[in-house]
């Protein structure tokens, strides 16, 4: 069999033709490969991008919502310290005044010239109902809220005020005498003609 | 004497006995109160101070 040579084009085309098919079968596949790779990298860069994007924004809106959640943070510690601080002064301010009223029942009792012969006094009755109780209600509604251990200390001074308000020998009937009324009354009578 | 001279009108008299203790316990109360309300105004201003200043 003699070797082939070169004659013409057609006759070299015809020869290596399954050469020539095979070399174009594996370019159109690599070149296939080749496409679809960069094909398929423009659609990794470009969801990467869009995730990017996306993070971004996400990211701006958490840090939007962090900056109004510490300011909604910021105004309620503030309101709730300006709320505790006025109720403090209320509490303040009614205990001065609890104090002045004290100081003025002692004085009015004092001046009744309360003595050992003496067990009532119209004076002791004005002194013990001397006190106002200013802002009490108010406060006992606060401390729901606010009072922690003031709300006992302020209910057991109320109590207080109370029985030391009670304490007299008035008739329960408003304008009719009680017995206990007329026993002191007796009693200071006594203590006069004894004098 | 502290009552009324008109018949059948009450008198209004307050007792003595006790009057003093009864009322020194409620000065005590009231003074702890006091003292009391004046630390939850500092705190509360301190928080107040606190606040005003982190806002700006």
């Amino acid at each position: 069999m003699t070797p082939w040579h070169f004659t013409t084009w057609l006759d070299l085309f015809d020869h290596w033709q399954t050469g020539i098919a095979g070399f174009l079968a594996f370019a159109a596949g690599f070149g296939t490969i080749l496409v679809t790779m960069i094909i398929a990298r423009r659609q990794i860069a470009a969801s990467r991008e869009d995730a990017d994007r996306v993070i971004a924004v996400t990211r701006e809106q958490t840090k939007v919502i962090a900056k109004q959640t510490a300011t909604t943070v910021h105004l309620e510690r503030q309101r709730a310290a300006g709320e505790r601080y006025a109720f403090h002064a209320t509490i303040w301010a009614a205990m001065e005044r609890v104090l002045l009223e004290a100081s003025e029942a002692k004085s009015k009792f004092l001046s009744a010239g309360a003595n050992e012969n003496t067990t009532t006094s119209k004076q002791a009755y004005e002194a013990r109902r001397h006190f106002s109780k200013g802002a009490f209600p108010e406060l006992r509604a606060a401390c729901v809220r606010y009072g922690g251990r003031i709300t006992r200390d302020l209910l057991e001074l109320e109590r207080d005020i109370d029985n030391f308000a009670s304490r007299d020998l008035g008739s329960r009937e408003e304008g009719r005498w009680g017995i206990a009324a007329i026993s002191a009354l007796l009693h200071d009578l006594a203590c006069m003609r004894g004098s | 004497m502290g009552y009324s001279g008109d018949i059948g009108v009450a008198p209004r008299l307050g007792l003595h006995e006790g009057f003093l203790d009864q009322l020194g316990t409620i000065e005590a109360k009231a003074t702890t109160l006091h003292g009391e309300a004046l630390t939850g105004m500092e705190r509360a201003k301190a928080v107040l101070v606190e606040t005003d200043t982190s806002e700006q």
